[in-house]
């Protein structure tokens, strides 16, 4: 609206002497939701990508992740079992060698001999 | 796989044991026949049957290759690039990309084989056929034999070609003509071989001279004929991808068989064979009477089969030697058969 100088001012609306009740301050309720929509769109990305896991253990992963996201790492001991070695390859020392089966020869499929021509 | 229109399909003849998923296709080609033998490549979205349909359409393709291939290279059409080469009045000739490959093959057989290959002998070769048939008297043979035991020291390697970028210029001592019959075979193998790399096992048979590509884990079985009775073979070679034990990471081999069994003509007491020695321009004289040999390649395991039969037992069992092959049989007219000490890997 325009103002123009000099005009009077317009008459105040008349309010009821009733105090108007203090809104709730939204900041936290809105940093809460904002975490839990983070919380969620975190465990749905994480069902779509995991490969085979379910979806309730990618949301508890991803709970786990949020809740204990300070907590150190568990130590993770990695034991080899298995190696196939390639040609040329020893295996480690100590190490039960097993040999691969053989492969099974298939019967004659083609005999080489003197050319027709 | 299986559909009928696929007529060359061997699987019902092979034993009940034998997987199904081999696909074997061959055609009467070259004067005999020529087979290609795959084990298909699958996949995690790829029906067995599928598979072997695919692998099917896969060989035929490459045995039509094989067969234009040959069109060009065979002596036995008026309208070959061979032929035509060789009906060329010309001391310079063009060639195209596929005669150039196997004639320049060709040459490095001759420095493989010590000069025993020479594909320059086609008339050479001729009089010794002739000599059988047409040429009674032996007063008219040896006229022929001279004239062919000059050509054959003077001029049968005076040749060279000049590459270009398709094909080459063919430089020849004119009236020089060529016979590609001993290792084009070897060569044709090898290279459609090359078509099918993406096969866990893959066999290209162009009548006896096999190229083979197997890879870790695949083994085949594969038989040596007994030029001496039909249907019999003189050994089984059990060959094994490169985990088990082939020395070249490719996983392939080369299996040829040469002799003097299947072209032999007696006439008027004297025996004649289209195996022809470059240093006598005749029949070549040796107590071999067939050969095999596996190496790396197809085209070397023929070249080094057919020089053993030309050299004789101990010379060519020195080039046996000299070429590090993987395995040899040699079966000598005294019937005893002497297996080169690479080969016992390979037999049952």
């Amino acid at each position: 609206m325009p103002v123009v100088d000099g005009a009077p001012n317009p008459t105040p609306l008349v309010r009821t002497a009733v105090a108007r009740k203090p809104r709730p301050d939204p900041g936290p309720l809105r940093v809460a939701l904002a975490l839990t929509g983070m919380a969620t769109a975190s465990a749905l990305i994480s069902a779509f990508l995991a490969p085979s896991a379910g979806a309730d253990a990618a949301t508890a992963t991803a709970a786990t992740t949020i809740t204990v996201a300070d907590a150190p790492a568990p130590p993770i001991r990695h034991v080899v079992r298995y190696v196939q070695l390639k040609p040329g390859e020893t295996a480690p020392p100590a190490a039960v060698v097993r040999q691969a089966p053989a492969p099974k020869p298939r019967v004659v499929v083609v005999t080489t001999r003197q050319s027709g021509k | 796989m299986a559909g009928p229109a696929i007529d060359h399909d061997r699987r019902a003849t092979l034993p009940t044991d034998e997987p199904t998923d081999l696909v074997s296709r061959s055609v009467p080609l070259m004067g005999g026949h020529v087979g290609v033998h795959l084990s298909p490549a699958g996949g995690i979205a790829v029906r067995e049957a599928d598979a072997a349909a695919a692998a099917a359409t896969e060989a035929d393709a490459v045995l039509r290759r094989i067969s234009a291939w040959a069109d060009r290279l065979t002596r036995f059409t008026t309208t070959s690039e061979l032929s035509r080469l060789n009906r060329d009045p010309r001391g310079e000739v063009p060639v195209g990309p596929t005669l150039a490959a196997v004639l320049d093959w060709g040459r490095q057989a001759e420095t493989l084989s010590g000069g025993i290959v020479d594909v320059g002998l086609l008339d050479a070769r001729l009089a010794a056929e002739a000599a059988s048939t047409d040429l009674g008297a032996g007063a008219t043979r040896s006229v022929v034999t001279t004239a062919v035991t000059s050509l054959a020291s003077q001029a049968s390697r005076s040749w060279w070609l000049d590459r270009r970028a398709r094909g080459a210029i063919l430089h020849r001592p004119v009236g020089l003509r060529f016979d590609l019959d001993g290792i084009g075979k070897g060569w044709l193998a090898d290279r459609a071989l090359d078509r099918l790399g993406r096969h866990p096992a893959a066999v290209v048979d162009c009548d006896g001279d096999v190229a083979i590509r197997l890879d870790p884990g695949m083994a085949w079985s594969f038989g040596v004929a007994d030029p001496r009775l039909a249907g019999h073979d003189l050994a089984i070679l059990h060959l094994t991808g490169r985990d088990g034990g082939a020395r070249r990471d490719d996983g392939r081999f080369g299996l040829a068989t040469s002799g003097t069994s299947v072209h032999r003509w007696d006439r008027d007491g004297s025996q004649t064979h289209h195996l022809i020695d470059p240093r006598t321009g005749r029949s070549a004289e040796t107590d071999v009477v067939q050969a095999t040999v596996l190496a790396g390649t197809a085209r070397e395991a023929e070249a080094l089969a057919k020089s053993v039969v030309i050299l004789g037992l101990a010379a060519g069992y020195d080039l046996l030697e000299r070429s590090g092959v993987d395995g040899a049989f040699l079966l000598t007219d005294q019937a005893e058969v002497v297996v080169h000490p690479a080969t016992e890997r390979w037999l049952a």
